[in-house]
């Protein structure tokens, strides 16, 4: 085990992006950065571009304990966080745990589960514990939920809430691969059957160590905090948006930058770090006015980049 | 954020500079260093909020400055002493804790101090403080009121800046409209703020007709006549012809016009040459410095018998020249009419006549004639008096025979009459006897109750000689020419030199004058250069302006972080490499190194970066590194 807590995890990625998850390397990385960070991610996209790939190649990569909820509109609450049995033989109920006992869970199409369902989960992954029949139960550490969701498809979904997406760390996109890396994909076939052959490249231990460099060595500048309040508070005055980011957003886009700033090898958070994280950490807290719906939330934040100049004295 | 109170407290020290500098050289020796350093001590104070002086010794200590100088205040030195004691209370106040108050009271001392200043030695340099002043001051106050609304208040530095433009704009704009003032006001013939007064009706005291015996008592009125701009004069030369009454007409003497003369000649010493501000009146008779030459400086009329009468008038302050020979000799070229001359009042009384009839015997030459009717004046004891007048049907007769008290009009009136009488040919001149010489503002201040009359009588040769009956009174010493004196103190002088120079420098505003005073700087200026070893303490003063204005210019430039410049170099130097478009405004340094791709502005970045987001300053090796990267891009 080398000394440098980064090396694992960057080793991780590179070996992901370099031989399974070609042309995902952004994704990988935000996968990543939340993993780090103690959030969940939202993997946001139309079906086929290998959201469920990246989930998969990910949890067998962290060596982590992996589970995974295909969301339907009949998935009832017990079927994720587990029920009590009655064993005949002990003449007692025994609690059965459901995948949310897992390091990884994977939520596929989470916006097809209905409400009561879907407001399980997200609790479960606010509180990390659940609470069945008057016992809680803590949730494994790490923890975390990749949840995909379609963005085109409208028929029987059930969109989640604004109040449930603020609680993903952060929502991207997969996007179709560059060109040649496609032609490359459709000519060698899926890869599904690879990633079960990808061995634990991290073990456990060293994810941890990793978390707490960031959260004990990354150092936030005031003029980082600054500026990223400064970011936050302009979506609270823009006057396309209802509701801007909130406090747990402005932690979250903090978070993520140490993580990010981690990543590149640095004990310090630049404001590069926080232009990086500010659209897949912010964009899906905004609420816009309801005249405004039609808008994309990632150019209203792009906008706002441009009219806050990054701080360098 | 920069705190208000940190402002102000600067402004302060700055102001209290500004006011002290021209006057530095006149501070008394001892208190001149405390003077210096009470403003950057009180500066540390302010910032330490630790006052070494209790507010009790501070007020012991203004009170006795006050009234050492208090002491030291004559009749010949108020302003020195009156400075000294306001620099000792502006000391005292920098040197105490400050609220909004304390502060106006900075300010308030400080434009005294700058205006007692002007009293003490003034130069164009004042205008330059004065301005100066004024901008700091306004900028103070509009500081203030945002530092009453909270003591802590701190803004951040765009809303400062913006305050501060605000703030800059009223003393703007002020000295902006005063010149527009200095300018326009003077050149129209109505000031603008005419309209606040109604035309002036001028006053009255220079009678048209002169018409002794119509009062019981007559009472001076201390209004000014006019101002007369020249060297000082004997007492005999004081006389200031306004207009000339040659008949008599139902017991008043009036003007009628002269019958034609040739020419005059005026002999006499070098003339001299007084400017006239007149105040505005209703006649239009121009006064003039006896024997008058010649008036310019406005459109006028000169009559035979020496008066100047303007084509307009003068309703409205202007100011004219007088060449005047006073004592010279007013001989007249070819015929007088003497008939016209000689014309007598209707009613005379017998006494007079026959008086007349005595003095006409003593023979045919004038002059004794003229001598013989002196001798009778100063013979009969006749004194010179405002009250308890003659009056009657012959109140002449009355004054010369019976109560033997009167003003000029009855001297002049009696000595005519009596001239006339015994064939002398004469005239009445009214006009004013005297005025008040202010020697600050080197002009006589003449008043309406210096009004005097006297007479011209055409003596043997052809010439017509002046004759001041009233100086025979037997009080004339200490009457006649000595009114008003006592009033003339130096307060009163020091007011009316100011309005002199208010009427002077803008009312009757003269570009030429102004262009002189111009050159006159610009040749002062020239001299400056050559003079080799600083002579006067008023340098010191001014060497102490310009050092404060670097200090504050390198403040200015050293406000700017060494990091800070070492961004505008590298931006500079990426414009140079790169052009102008590879600047996006809000990009990040490593953004830059990647849209780049440039390995100098990548470790640039880095090193910049891992200092500046680490908060701490780049140290002296990070600098060489930066610089040496710079130089590479």
């Amino acid at each position: 085990m080398s000394n440098d807590p980064r090396l694992p995890v960057l080793n991780v990625i590179e070996i992901l992006a370099d031989q399974y998850l070609k042309g995902k390397v952004k994704a990988i990385k935000l996968a990543m950065m939340s993993l780090l960070s103690g959030g969940h991610i939202l993997l946001e996209d139309i079906p086929g571009l290998g959201k469920t790939t990246l989930a998969l190649a990910l949890s067998n990569a962290l060596g982590l304990s992996f589970g995974r909820i295909q969301c339907t509109s009949d998935l009832l609450p017990s079927d994720i966080t587990g029920l009590s049995i009655y064993d005949r033989n002990e003449n007692q109920f025994s609690f059965i745990e459901g995948p949310v006992f897992n390091n990884l869970l994977l939520a596929d199409e989470i916006n097809r589960a209905m409400p009561k369902t879907q407001s399980a989960l997200l609790e479960a992954m606010e509180e990390r514990r659940v609470t069945i029949e008057g016992k809680t139960y803590r949730l494994p550490d790490p923890f975390m939920v990749i949840a995909t969701q379609n963005p085109v498809e409208q028929v029987g979904t059930y969109p989640l809430p604004e109040s449930q997406l603020d609680r993903f760390l952060i929502t991207t996109g997969i996007g179709y691969p560059p060109g040649e890396m496609e032609k490359k994909i459709i000519q060698t076939g899926s890869i599904r059957e690879g990633i079960r052959d990808i061995k634990p490249l991290i073990t456990r231990e060293e994810l941890l160590r990793a978390r707490q460099a960031i959260r004990e060595e990354v150092q936030l500048s005031d003029k980082i905090t600054e500026y990223i309040y400064r970011l936050v508070a302009a979506t609270r005055e823009h006057p396309m948006l209802l509701a801007g980011i909130s406090t747990r957003g402005a932690i979250s886009l903090a978070d993520t930058a140490r993580s990010h700033a981690f990543l590149a090898g640095r004990d310090y958070v630049i404001p590069e770090d926080v232009k990086f994280l500010y659209l897949p950490v912010c964009a899906h807290r905004l609420i816009l006015r309801p005249e405004n719906e039609a808008l994309d939330r990632k150019e209203i934040l792009l906008s706002l980049l441009d009219e806050n100049p990054v701080p360098l004295v | 954020m920069v705190k208000i109170k940190r402002l102000l407290d600067l402004l302060s020290g700055v102001v209290a500079l500004l006011c002290m500098a021209p006057i530095l050289a006149y501070l008394d020796r001892p208190l001149l260093p405390v003077a210096l350093l009470a403003i950057p001590v009180g500066y540390w104070c302010d910032r330490r909020e630790h006052y070494p002086l209790p507010t009790w010794l501070a007020t012991l200590v203004a009170l006795c400055g006050m009234a050492f100088y208090a002491l030291q205040i004559t009749r010949a030195e108020v302003a020195i002493p009156v400075v000294h004691a306001m620099v000792i209370l502006l000391i005292v106040r920098l040197l105490t804790p400050k609220a909004g108050r304390d502060y106006l009271q900075i300010f308030v001392l400080a434009l005294f101090v700058l205006a007692g200043s002007s009293l003490i030695h003034l130069e164009i340099g004042f205008i330059v403080y004065l301005v100066l002043l004024v901008f700091g001051v306004t900028l103070g106050l509009v500081l203030l009121t945002v530092h009453v609304t909270d003591q802590k208040l701190a803004m951040s530095r765009p809303d400062l800046i913006k305050l501060i433009k605000v703030g800059l704009i009223i003393p703007s704009v002020s000295l902006l409209l005063m010149m527009v003032f200095f300018v326009v006001l003077p050149r129209t013939r109505h000031p603008l703020w005419n309209f606040l007064n109604p035309s002036s009706k001028g006053t009255v005291g220079l009678a048209e007709t002169v018409q002794p015996g119509s009062f019981a008592q007559i009472s001076g009125i201390k209004s000014l006549a006019f101002r007369a701009e020249g060297p000082e004069l004997a007492p005999e030369d004081r006389y200031w012809r306004a207009l000339v009454l040659n008949q008599s007409k139902e017991g008043h003497w009036v003007r009628n016009d002269p019958p034609k003369e040739g020419g005059v000649h005026i002999e006499g010493p070098a003339p001299v040459i007084f400017m006239i501000y007149p105040e505005p009146r209703s006649d239009r008779y121009l006064m003039t410095l006896d024997r008058p030459t010649m008036v310019t400086g406005l459109r006028h009329e000169q009559t035979v018998d020496q008066m100047f009468v303007a084509r307009s008038a003068i309703d409205h302050r202007f100011r004219f020249e007088v060449r005047s020979s006073p004592g010279a000799t007013l001989r007249v070229n070819g015929m007088v009419d003497q008939t016209f001359y000689l014309q007598t009042p209707d009613k005379i009384s017998s006494r007079m006549r026959q008086l007349a009839v005595g003095i006409r015997e003593k023979g045919e030459d004038v002059s004794l004639r003229i001598e013989a009717l002196g001798d009778f004046f100063r013979n009969q004891g006749l004194s010179y008096a405002l009250d308890d007048l003659p009056s009657g049907p012959d109140p002449i007769d009355s004054f010369l025979f019976a109560k033997k008290r009167g003003y000029c009009e009855f001297f002049a009136s009696a000595y005519i009459t009596l001239a006339r009488l015994a064939g002398i040919p004469s005239r009445l001149v009214g006009g004013y006897y005297g005025g008040d010489y202010n020697p600050m503002g080197g002009y006589y201040l003449v008043s309406e109750d210096t009004a005097h009359v006297w007479v011209e009588v055409l003596a043997g040769d052809n010439s017509w000689q002046r004759i001041d009956p009233s100086q025979w009174a037997i009080n004339a010493s200490s009457t006649l020419g000595a009114r008003g004196r006592d009033q003339l103190n130096a307060l009163w002088q020091l007011i009316d030199t100011l309005n002199y120079h208010w009427v002077q420098a803008v009312v009757v505003f003269d570009l030429q004058q102004q262009m002189s005073l111009f050159s006159k700087a610009g040749d002062r200026l020239r001299n400056l250069r050559s003079v080799r070893a600083p002579e006067g303490w008023w340098k010191i003063g001014v060497g102490l302006l310009v050092g404060a204005v670097l200090v504050v210019s390198v403040f200015l430039v050293r406000r700017k972080s060494k990091e800070a410049r070492l961004l505008d170099a590298f931006r500079a130097r990426l414009r140079k490499r790169y052009g102008h478009g590879v600047l996006l405004p809000g990009s990040g340094l490593a953004e830059i190194g990647e849209q780049l791709d440039s390995e100098e502005c990548r470790q640039f970045a880095r090193i910049y970066y891992g200092a500046v987001f680490r908060d701490r300053v780049l140290t002296s090796q990070e600098l060489a590194q930066l610089k040496e990267l710079l130089k590479r891009i």
